[in-house]
């Protein structure tokens, strides 16, 4: 890593701006409403984005994935239909790695790792900012809930558990619920599009 | 480079609210970071440090960089993009070391004791090192 011969005067760099931001915080400003903040962060090239960086493995897809779009599809579902696409691949990723390979307790250790499971985590946030006031109709609102729901006990609970699997049995759990909250995020983009009452 | 310091605010902005919404937290049950306030500024921290990546990314590989393995190789000259590179490398630690601990917190004592430590900060703290060297060599 080349890089790293760079890195005392970066160290410098990052020691002035702590020094800088002091005990009061990391320096943030007032910031809007989170869900005006999480749609910020995500747009209808998203998708493309995320396939130009590329380097998710191809493991083949752990969870279910959204049925096909309807023609008339707005770009806030297209993005969130591409979001779930690509999150089901990079989840098949992760549980390929946690289940199948070398014990996850390397995770943080070996960059190639690491970098499957940023992919994942990368589509995972970008599909909850996708999702964000998407759906209208009473009934797929309330399955995109139950989806949203789940993601934040995958990150409240299971994704720190799986940070910590010591054995693929460690991590069956966690890789249970990954697909469970991917499949449920399937089943509001098939409600969303099926009730064609998509703000 | 407008990008990378919007991003760098947004980032930091998060983490203060993140942070004080953890201190204000009244139970540490097993799942409390999934309730109100927590869980949403959590989904927006995440989302800005991953969007904050995603730029690092676009522009490290504009910049000539090359991924490889998951490990950035940077042009010898270029100190600023081996800054941002490391900004980026530090994101998955970030979610080990730092915020899986805060998640697995039981009480609030130990949850503030990691919002409160500088590791807390690190990961705005880099990318506007970065930045502030990339606007220091010219590269902005």
């Amino acid at each position: 890593m080349r890089h790293r011969r760079h890195l005392h005067r970066f160290g410098a760099a990052v020691l002035a701006a702590l020094v800088v931001l002091g005990a009061g915080g990391c320096g943030g400003d007032t910031n809007p409403p989170a869900t005006e903040a999480v749609t910020a962060n995500t747009g209808a090239d998203a998708t493309a984005e995320i396939g130009a960086l590329g380097a998710v493995p191809d493991a083949g897809p752990a969870c279910r994935t959204p049925g096909p779009l309807p023609a008339d599809a707005s770009d806030a579902l297209t993005a969130l239909h591409g979001a779930v696409a690509d999150l089901a691949a990079s989840a098949g990723a992760v549980r390929s790695l946690a289940l199948e390979g070398p014990a996850p307790a390397t995770w943080p250790g070996d960059p190639a790792d690491s970098l499957i499971l940023r992919r994942f985590l990368e589509d995972l946030y970008r599909t909850a900012g996708s999702a964000a006031n998407l759906a209208a109709d009473p009934e797929a609102a309330a399955v995109l809930a139950d989806a949203q729901q789940s993601l934040l006990a995958l990150q409240a609970g299971d994704l720190p558990r799986l940070y910590q699997a010591q054995s693929a049995e460690d991590s069956a759990g966690p890789v249970a619920a990954i697909c469970a909250t991917v499949d449920l995020f399937a089943d509001a983009v098939d409600a969303i599009g099926a009730s064609g009452q998509e703000p | 480079m407008a990008g990378l310091r919007d991003a760098t605010a947004d980032l930091a902005a998060s983490l203060d609210d993140l942070a004080e919404a953890v201190r204000s937290a009244s139970s540490f049950g097993e799942l409390w970071a999934a309730e109100a306030p927590v869980a949403d500024r959590l989904l927006r921290m995440q989302a800005d440090l991953f969007g904050a990546s995603r730029l690092i990314e676009r522009y490290l590989k504009d910049s000539g960089a090359t991924l490889t393995g998951g490990v950035w190789q940077v042009p010898d000259s270029s100190p600023p993009l081996a800054a941002l590179a490391a900004a980026w490398e530090s994101v998955i630690p970030f979610q080990f070391e730092t915020l899986g601990p805060l998640l697995g917190s039981r009480n609030a004592g130990d949850a503030e004791a990691i919002v409160d430590s500088g590791a807390w900060c690190a990961p705005s703290a880099a990318l506007a090192g970065a930045v502030d060297l990339l606007v220091t060599d010219g590269e902005g």
